[in-house]
Formats: structure tokens, sequence, C-alpha cells
């Protein structure tokens, strides 16, 4: 196997053009372990790390520009600049272990797409958008269109994810994941909320959820009916049925459907009440 | 067979070598550099057996290739006690009883020197967040963080506890 080491955007998506079965690498704490399992099949590597535009996270009209290579580490040290943004801080301080979090990137765990993301769920709620640079040019998409199924996103072989864009907004997010430990847990289910209280009334709401259906998802029908309603108690309660009813995990090796479908009530209700405080 | 160059520092010394370009961080520390304290558990991350500072952050050399350390500064566990004498985590380590296979210590030692070398007096709390992405299948988590707090306190030379007699009686088990 090949490994191609560019310094510049030009450089990596005219190889990923004409390299039919190469791959991205960047932190590679989620293809070499699939490496490791003998399900890895690109040739060549072309590795990324090398181009310092993507690592860091900038402030540019309106909205925060998170870098794809920006590490884990970096986020959990600079998110503290956007308080709105404590969701993803939370995942971030959350997620694997510090020698993970020092290697590996919010573009890879985005494009990793596993319905169990920390970052994503973060970033679903926080209503972020991807962006795709290929040699045919730029677009942009919201990253609830992004995913597909298991491991399965819309990102085309020539692409490659460049960054997050995530709106200035004046609200206020929280993240909570159930794992088997502290480090190094894959998520049981997780929860992120977005939300805009005035006067007590949901204003703005946004809701995601991690290992709780193929793909990381908004609760959308939870959403909506939140969505300019009071923040007591009845609503709560109907809140909590619904992101139960509209969730559809699995049982796996982690835990069963039922204990997920308890948790996502359980872990919603939580995070409304801290966000309501 | 894809071969590149790499040039970095290892231990404070300048290495260069012609490398499979696949090569992982560990294989090229462990069979080129023969620097085997350097020890592979899972080779996925899991168990940070294989932990060396890049840079001087805690990694998991089994997840970063080679050639990805290019130019980077590596410390592994050879590289504390360069001199022939034992850095003062080391000695800890062994004052404290908090090597028992010895599997995990190279790992943990390091990534408690991470800890250390940022933040010289963590709170216990700190110290187990730091040492999380290490695994240490003896079960010896509370000498390890006693050691590394001994490390971290003012008194320049921390003697240790005695051990009480139900803690002998475990180390000794």
């Amino acid at each position: 196997m090949d490994v191609l080491s560019v310094s510049s955007m030009e450089e990596a998506v005219s190889l990923l053009h004409s390299k039919r079965n190469a791959a991205i690498i960047a932190g590679g704490t989620d293809l070499l372990v699939k490496r490791a399992r003998n399900k890895l099949s690109a040739d060549p590597l072309i590795d990324i790390c090398g181009i310092s535009i993507l690592k860091g996270i900038s402030h540019e009209e309106n909205c925060l520009r998170i870098g794809a290579l920006t590490t884990f580490a970096m986020l959990e040290q600079e998110l503290d600049a956007y308080p709105f943004c404590a969701a993803l801080k939370q995942a971030a301080y959350e997620m694997g272990a510090p020698q993970i979090r020092n290697r590996a990137t919010i573009g890879g765990n985005v494009v990793t797409g596993s319905p169990a993301g920390d970052g994503i769920v973060a970033l679903l709620a926080l209503d972020a958008k991807v962006e795709l640079v290929s040699e045919s040019g730029k677009r942009w998409i919201a990253l609830c269109d992004f995913f597909t199924g298991p491991g399965k996103t819309i990102i085309k072989p020539d692409e490659i994810l460049t960054a997050l864009i995530i709106p200035q907004q004046s609200g206020k997010s929280c993240f909570y994941k159930v794992g088997k430990r502290n480090a190094l847990a894959i998520a049981i289910l997780s929860v992120a909320v977005y939300a805009e209280i005035r006067e007590r009334k949901f204003e703005t709401i946004r809701i995601s959820v991690g290992s709780a259906a193929p793909i990381p998802m908004r609760a959308l029908r939870t959403e909506q009916f939140l969505l300019n309603h009071e923040m007591e108690e009845t609503a709560v309660h109907e809140a909590i049925r619904l992101i139960r009813k509209e969730i559809s995990p699995i049982d796996d090796v982690r835990a069963t459907a039922a204990y997920r479908h308890e948790l996502a009530g359980n872990i919603l209700q939580f995070l409304l009440q801290r966000l309501g405080m | 067979m894809a071969l590149r160059k790499i040039s970095c520092r290892v231990n404070g010394i300048t290495v260069q070598k012609e490398i499979r370009s696949e090569l992982r961080l560990i294989d090229f520390l462990r069979e080129n550099l023969q620097l085997t304290g350097v020890k592979e558990g899972c080779g996925e991350g899991e168990c940070g057996a294989c932990t060396v500072l890049l840079n001087g952050n805690p990694i998991n050399s089994c997840l970063v290739l080679a050639v990805q350390a290019e130019g980077a500064d590596i410390l592994t566990i050879e590289g504390l006690a360069a001199k022939g004498e034992l850095s003062r985590l080391q000695q800890a380590f062994i004052d404290y009883g908090a090597v028992q296979c010895g599997f995990c210590t190279p790992g943990m030692i390091l990534s408690a020197k991470a800890l250390l070398d940022k933040n010289p007096h963590p709170t216990e709390e700190e110290i187990r967040r730091a040492i999380s992405g290490n695994l240490c299948r003896c079960t010896g988590y509370q000498a390890i963080v006693d050691a590394v707090q001994a490390v971290s306190s003012n008194i320049p030379h921390a003697q240790p506890q005695p051990l009480s007699p139900v803690q002998e009686k475990d180390r000794l088990q």
C-alpha cells in the first residue's frame, strides 16, 4: 500500500481524482482500525494532515468554520470561546481517550458516519453544514442530509470534506452520552439539544440522537411538538413519549432496543431541564 | 512495495530511514529502531499499551502511520532514562508498587508524563482522566494514581505511604 502525503488542497483533489482506488487518511483512528480488521482495500492512501488551512476554528461572518482536520483535543480547548457550542465541546470531552482525541479529527468523525458518532450528534443539534471540495468545485450540504446508512454518506469518491460550518446562534446547547464506561465508550445512546428559550417558550429547538437509528438522526417530530410550547411538565412528558416513538434503535452487543427507548426519554428530560435552568 | 524516506527525532536523536510506506509508527519504533518498550496490545487504540508522545502529546502508535510522523519529535519510554538514571516518575512507579506485570507501564508512564508536563499539580480526577486511555489488566490503578500524585506533589522526593496489611496482602496475591 502506498501513502502519498500532500500539503495543499489542489494536490489532494487532483490525486483523489486521478487515483481511482484512493482513500483519504487524516488522524487515522478510524481508518487504521478498519485496516487492522482487514476491511480496507483502498490504495493509495492520501495523507491530508499537512494541509494546514484545514486545521482549527475560525469565526467568519455569522458562522463558525471548523476545519476538517481540527482534532477533538483542539475542539475541547477552543470551543470555550463559543458558549452556544457547549454540546460539541462536551462531545469532544467525552469522545475516545486522550490518545484518540489528540489524533482524531472532526472531519473524520463525520465522514466515518457512525450512527453513534459523538461529534456528529452534537453538530446535528447545532445545525451544521458540511463543505465538500472536488476538482469540479465546492458544495455545501446540511449535515442532516449527509448520512444515508450506517457508515454511508452522500460524499462522492472524488470529494474531500474540508469543513463544518455552524451558524452563529444565540441559544444554548448540551450533550449527554450513556456508555459502558467514561473513556473509550461507543455511545449506547446519546442526545444533543440546542434551544432558544424566551419567556419559558421554545423559540427554536433542535434535538439529535445517536445510536438510535441507522443514521445519527434529528428527532424532528419531537422538535415540532416542542416548538412554541411552554417549558412545563406536561409538554416535557409529551416530548419524552414522542422521542421514544420516533427513534428506531436495535438490540446489539452494547444494549437492548428497549433500554435505548427508555434512555432516549430520560436523557431528553434531563437535558431540557438543564437548558430550562 | 512502496518505500518512503522518513526523518524525525526519536528520544532526542535525529533518525533517517527508508521504510515501507504503510508501516505503522509502532512497527517503525519496535522493528526498525528496536525500541521494544513500545508494546502492542489490541492494535485498535483501545488499550494504550503502544502510547508514545508525538510532539509532547500521547497518541496510540498503532493508529499512526510512520510516515505521518515525518518531522515530529517522538518520545518513547526508553527516552526517559536516557542517561541511565530513572526519571522521578519511573522511580515513583517502582516505589508505589504501580508496576505489576509491566505490560501497560511504558504507556501509562508516558500518559502521566504528558499530563505532568502541561499540568504539574493535577487533581486525582485529572490524573485518572489522563490515564483513561491506558488499560491495566492487573487492575492496579490506585497505586498508579498514587505514584503520579507523589511526583506531582510539592514535596521534592515524596516517600510512599506504607501499605496497609490489606493492601499488602492484595499486592502479594
